[in-house]
């Protein structure tokens, strides 16, 4: 539990989106302000599922770099050199390249449950 | 794109303006409208309306200027942008007709050009029953634009020494890959699915070439003007380089550009092989559809990439910009869409 008061972080994250989409958004007579007020509306609705999924993410994450067999560093570390290695070649086997295929495909749909998850429903 | 224009900033651009389009026509030109239009992610664009005196004659104008920060590596200057502009009229490509000659305004690159009423607004286009007719137009029209514009004798245009061109003995689609990858190091942060979309379009890249030709860049629908039921103007020409001109054939195929109307692959108004034989018939020149579909995954890969550096120009302070914030976010879908391309494919590196 946080230390702080509610609203909690998502219910503040929430109330914010609501203001924009409701009255911002809405009462704005410009149209690129009224597009960028739902643009902010949208970011806003990312961060809430970003804090919402961001332990089950990283937990996953940490399953597949090691699997790959990256143990040393943090996620971040870890991340750079999967990348750099899969440019040098080291994934170029056709096991090695399903292995790194089937860990990039998991966390873009992580990914995209987080910022678009209307797109990822479209297939 | 820029949150807020002060009322001081207005003032310095239409001083500057006037004081072009003054010296440019000798007269004096007193600007009655000044306002920067939507859209334009990596330029301004502005609608300019004008009198000039005597003879109250009216100018309707577009001004393109640059904004802060490169949008990409392969980005042209305004400069150059207004000499492809005038090789694509002068070749009868539908563009809005440049005018005068490259200016400075206020401090930043610019250039003037005809206004073209239509709609350039891609969800409207794909979408909206107003839309039905010039959908139906559209591949043909689209297609005699773009055969057109592969056609531009480029070097007698002046183009081949202002446009990035592929070196002696490089492929167009090797630069491509080589300029992506530079791209994708200069923002900064490990992505573990471009690498590997990027190893397999290393690893499978096609034996033939398809032809050295002008290309437009950013061929697609959002950045065509459609009036009525007819192709208006082709816009957005910063991209242009010599090169593949199946890259331009692909770029229109692209997810994104097809605006949530997933079905019609050819940008959400047509399906692919309508929009493939249209290009054939236009250009007279047979189109190898497995060059497409891998052109097709490298165009998800530029996108991709293409997204993150624009939040860079956010996150950098060049450009403080929600919207170019969000794009941060929008790269994730072009990954999936690259992913799944591959893996139709077979998945192989």
């Amino acid at each position: 539990m946080s230390v702080h008061d509610r609203p909690t972080l998502a219910e503040l994250l929430a109330a914010v989106r609501a203001y924009i989409t409701g009255e911002v958004a809405a009462k704005n007579d410009d149209r690129r302000a009224r597009f960028r007020a739902l643009i902010a509306a949208n970011v806003l609705a990312i961060a809430e599922r970003e804090l919402a999924n961001a332990p089950e993410d990283a937990r996953v994450e940490n399953e597949w770099l090691r699997a790959l067999g990256y143990t040393a560093g943090d996620a971040e570390a870890r991340r750079r050199q999967l990348a750099s290695e899969i440019r040098a070649g080291a994934y170029d086997a056709p096991d090695r390249f399903a292995l790194a295929f089937a860990y990039a495909q998991e966390i873009v749909a992580r990914k995209l449950a987080v910022a678009n998850p209307k797109y990822l429903a479209r297939g | 794109m820029t949150e807020s224009l002060g009322s001081h900033t207005l003032d310095v651009v239409r001083d500057d303006v006037e004081r072009f389009l003054s010296e440019q026509t000798g007269r004096s030109v007193r600007v009655t409208e000044l306002r920067q239009l939507a859209g334009g992610a990596s330029q301004e664009a502005w609608l300019v309306d004008a009198i000039v005196e005597p003879g109250a004659e009216r100018l309707d104008l577009v001004m393109r200027r640059d904004m802060g920060g490169v949008l990409t590596f392969a980005t042209l200057p305004r400069s150059t942008e207004f000499a492809v502009l005038g090789a694509a009229y002068a070749g009868g490509v539908p563009v809005p007709q440049p005018y005068f000659e490259p200016a400075s305004i206020a401090g930043k690159a610019a250039f003037f050009m005809q206004r073209v009423a239509g709609e350039a607004v891609g969800r409207r286009l794909v979408a909206d029953p107003a839309f039905a007719a010039a959908r139906a137009a559209l591949p043909e029209a689209l297609a005699n634009a773009l055969a057109a514009i592969h056609r531009i004798d480029y070097r007698a245009a002046g183009l081949e020494e202002l446009l990035p061109n592929p070196r002696d003995g490089e492929s167009a689609i090797a630069r491509e890959l080589e300029r992506l990858h530079r791209e994708l190091d200069s923002v900064d942060e490990p992505h573990p699915a471009l690498e590997l979309a990027l190893r397999w379009l290393v690893r499978n890249e096609p034996p033939r070439e398809a032809g050295t030709t002008l290309v437009h860049g950013d061929f697609r629908i959002g950045n065509v003007l459609v009036e009525g039921d007819a192709l208006a103007a082709v816009l957005d020409w910063e991209f242009a380089h010599i090169g593949d001109p199946d890259i331009d054939v692909a770029w229109l195929c692209v997810r994104a550009w097809r605006f949530g109307n997933d079905a019609l692959e050819a940008g959400g108004i047509a399906e692919r092989e309508t929009w493939l034989r249209a290009y054939e018939r236009a250009s007279g020149r047979s189109v190898d559809r497995e060059r497409i579909a891998y052109l097709e995954i490298a165009g998800n890969v530029r996108w991709a990439v293409g997204a993150l550096m624009q939040a860079r120009r956010h996150l950098s302070g060049i450009e403080p910009s929600i919207e170019l914030a969000s794009l941060g976010r929008v790269s994730a879908e072009m990954e999936h869409e690259a992913l799944r391309l591959i893996a139709a494919r077979g998945g192989c590196a």
